[in-house]
């Protein structure tokens, strides 16, 4: 994946509402209605790295946010602000591999279900080709913010 | 194992109790509300995040069992209500655990004031260090 993202590490922090030092999701690469892909460099110094590897809680939220990229890069192009989104339930997590720091973990997101304040979604991890994680996730979106917390939301944030 | 053995055991929430039961561990766990996390999940708006909880279950049976684990599955995760940590500081968490070939099978759930905020269940798996 060498074009040019949609969403870099420098802008990131205005389209979700997760944000330093919990932030697990930093590119969106390709979005359609039903699918997504988004990325996540794994800074050695993150809250969720353990041992020198993402953790296990680290790799679900990552797909988690990786949903919520989606959606709040969706909600930008209709001048909406990202919606807190939580995770409502998880099916069937599967996790084969960790990923070390300094790596890149790249998430598929495949929306199976939409509703207006719930999204039921498929996602796949991996890094280097190699199968990280699946997981089914239905997550649960909360109201349309007020528009004024658009400008309390910071347009350019470091992540790392 | 050592404190920094634990990702959030120590760090973001502390065991105040913990009284086992066969296979079962019944513990009140105290969370850290001013924990760096919570400055990002959400900005104003603090919610322990339902990984988190996956994360507080393993660095239990850890401290316990006295062995390192991954998470290999979560069969399911139902989360029911988001929890705040300042208004539910303290939960009581409930752990079962049954040794399965070289996987270890976990159900737990978590209860504020008998309220059940969220339930998981999947396996671990053991690993030497």
């Amino acid at each position: 994946m060498t074009t040019r993202p949609l969403v870099g590490p420098d802008q990131v922090a205005a389209y979700i509402p997760q944000q330093a030092p919990f932030a697990l999701i930093d590119t969106l690469y390709h979005c359609q209605p039903d699918e997504a892909w988004a990325s996540l460099w794994v800074h050695p110094e993150h809250l969720m790295v353990q041992d020198g590897y993402l953790s296990e809680g680290g790799i679900l939220e990552s797909m988690a946010q990786a949903v919520a990229l989606k959606a709040g890069y969706e909600a930008r192009q209709q001048d909406a602000a990202p919606r807190i989104g939580f995770i409502a339930a998880l099916k069937q997590a599967h996790i084969y591999q960790m990923v070390p720091v300094n790596h890149t973990l790249i998430t598929h997101v495949e929306i199976l279900l939409r509703a207006p304040d719930m999204l039921v979604v498929r996602t796949t991890s991996r890094y280097h080709e190699i199968l990280v994680a699946h997981c089914e996730m239905r997550l649960f979106l909360e109201p349309e913010p007020e528009y004024v917390t658009l400008a309390l939301i910071p347009t350019c944030h470091a992540t790392h | 194992m050592q404190r920094t053995d634990y990702l959030l055991l120590g760090t973001f929430f502390t065991l105040d109790s913990q009284v086992q039961e066969l296979d079962q561990l019944h513990l009140q766990v105290r969370l850290n509300s001013r924990h760096a996390l919570y400055e990002g999940h959400f900005p104003s708006r603090p919610v322990v995040p339902g990984v988190c909880v996956l994360g507080m279950v393993k660095d239990v049976l850890q401290h316990h069992l006295s062995q390192r684990l991954l998470l290999r599955t979560c069969t399911s995760g139902k989360f029911l209500r988001p929890i705040d940590p300042f208004t539910m500081a303290t939960l009581d968490l409930t752990v079962q655990y049954t040794p399965r070939n070289l996987l270890l099978d976990f159900v737990a759930s978590i209860q504020h004031e008998r309220h059940v905020l969220c339930r998981v269940m999947g396996c671990f798996q053991p690993y030497a260090t």
